[in-house]
């Protein structure tokens, strides 16, 4: 390393104001041990900065030299704070001590500021559980409303099933879909349709199944359904007499007359 | 300025054994030195006597951490100094304000520089040296950013800030030195 353009570069100055980078002032600290030139002209940078402060200086007010001087008194600063206590405690100490007293109030204080933290903590434990507990009874209410209702379709589906008054008509898959099947549950006395989907195939995009009942020769509309809840008995409309229950596939919302072609199940009475 | 026979070694010394009369000299000797920095920081009487109370205080609980291997006891004792006004500065204006200040400054700083080469009221050592070295010795020195801080609120590369406070540091050297001689 060149020593002269080293101090050359300025960062020496920097170093005397306290401006460098810790890794700046390290460098310069390890340098400055091997470079006993370096340290003559760190003398003269300092005294070059001691003399712009010394130019530069301004009076502090008069009383501040007081202050600075009273407070590097700590030794005795202390001593006066420890001696006047006591000092008040013996003049007092023939009457009443009244700093017994205050020690043991200041005690009762602590011991019931402890009791208070200890039973807040209690509460909030408490608390805590409780709200636990009555997240939990409500989806356990809310999982027996979901049970209840399901159970009340079952129950009524069987008492449609069950009813003797009842003709159960399964309608088979035809040659277009030969595993699919039906089944209808007509009530004889009521006239009442329901359908129960066993097996059909999902409907296309845009269509949808359409039950028809031939009444002599002719197919009247009993009503479009969906195969989304197959489990359920969907009620349809009501006929008093058919010769034949049919499904078949039509543009969703149903037609007027049946697509023969698409036929899926039939049965014939 | 009042001066006195005392050595810088027997000032040293005294420091170590906590010897009041000697500090006292020595208060007498430099406080006005340390307070025309300090002042310069705050800008604020009553503050920069505060912390020029704070920064003796140091002086003598640290006189123990002071190494004349590592520099002069002068130098120690304005880093103190300074140290503890940039603390101050920064601790009340926090980071935004002095932001905006020194924004602020930097304006007043370009208004300060024209004027000084008409000689008013501005110290000789300002008109002297070059802008953009004064602004970053200003900021840096008197506003405690750091290099890398600098760079960003001026804008310029970390090597720039590097080269120009240098320069203007060796300037301001320059002058001192030969008022002294």
């Amino acid at each position: 390393m060149n020593v002269d353009d080293y101090m050359a570069s300025g960062i020496l100055e920097m170093y005397v104001l306290g401006l460098c980078s810790v890794e700046e002032r390290s460098e310069v600290d390890s340098l400055l041990k091997v470079h006993p030139e370096l340290i003559l002209e760190l003398r003269r940078i300092e005294d070059s900065v001691e003399n712009y402060a010394l130019s530069n200086a301004m009076e502090p007010s008069a009383s501040l030299k007081s202050r600075v001087m009273s407070s590097l008194e700590g030794d005795k600063g202390e001593n006066v704070v420890q001696s006047s206590p006591l000092a008040i405690a013996s003049d007092n100490s023939k009457r009443f001590n009244w700093s017994y007293l205050a020690a043991a109030c200041f005690v009762l204080l602590v011991a019931s500021a402890s009791v208070n933290v200890i039973l807040m903590q209690r509460y909030n434990n408490t608390k805590e559980a409780l709200m636990a507990i009555e997240t939990q009874n409500s989806q356990l209410a809310q999982e027996l409303n979901a049970k209840r209702a399901s159970f009340q379709e079952v129950f009524s589906a069987l008492q449609i099933v069950n009813d003797t008054s009842v003709r159960i008509v399964r309608m088979k898959g035809l040659p277009l879909s030969p595993q699919s099947m039906a089944t209808i549950y007509w009530n004889r006395s009521s006239d009442e349709v329901y359908l129960s989907v066993n097996s059909l195939p999902t409907p296309p995009a845009g269509k949808q199944y359409q039950l028809w009942a031939i009444v002599g020769d002719t197919p009247i509309d009993a009503g479009v359904f969906d195969i989304q809840n197959s489990s359920e008995l969907q009620r349809m409309k009501s006929f008093d007499d058919a010769a034949a229950f049919a499904v078949t596939l039509e543009p969703a919302g149903g037609s007027v007359s049946p697509t023969m072609e698409q036929m899926i199940v039939v049965a014939a009475l | 300025m009042p001066t006195s026979n005392y050595t810088e070694e027997q000032f040293i010394l005294g420091l170590r054994n906590h010897d009041r009369e000697v500090f006292s000299v020595l208060y007498d000797q430099y406080s006005g030195a340390l307070y025309g920095v300090v002042h310069k920081i705050l800008n604020n009487r009553e503050w920069a006597e505060d912390i020029i109370q704070e920064a003796f205080l140091r002086i003598w609980e640290k006189s123990s951490t002071y190494d004349s291997s590592k520099g002069r006891l002068f130098t120690w004792m304005l880093n103190i100094a300074r140290n503890a006004a940039i603390d101050a500065l920064r601790s009340k204006q926090g980071k935004w304000a002095s932001k905006i200040q020194s924004d602020a400054d930097l304006v007043n700083m370009g208004q300060s520089v024209s004027t000084s080469i008409d000689g008013i009221d501005v110290p000789e050592i300002v008109s002297r040296l070059l802008p953009e070295q004064n602004v970053i010795i200003e900021l840096m020195y008197f506003q405690g950013y750091s290099q890398d801080e600098v760079a960003k609120e001026l804008g310029i590369p970390l090597g720039t800030v590097k080269t120009r406070a240098r320069a203007g540091l060796m300037r301001m050297r320059e002058i001192y030195n030969t008022k002294k001689a």
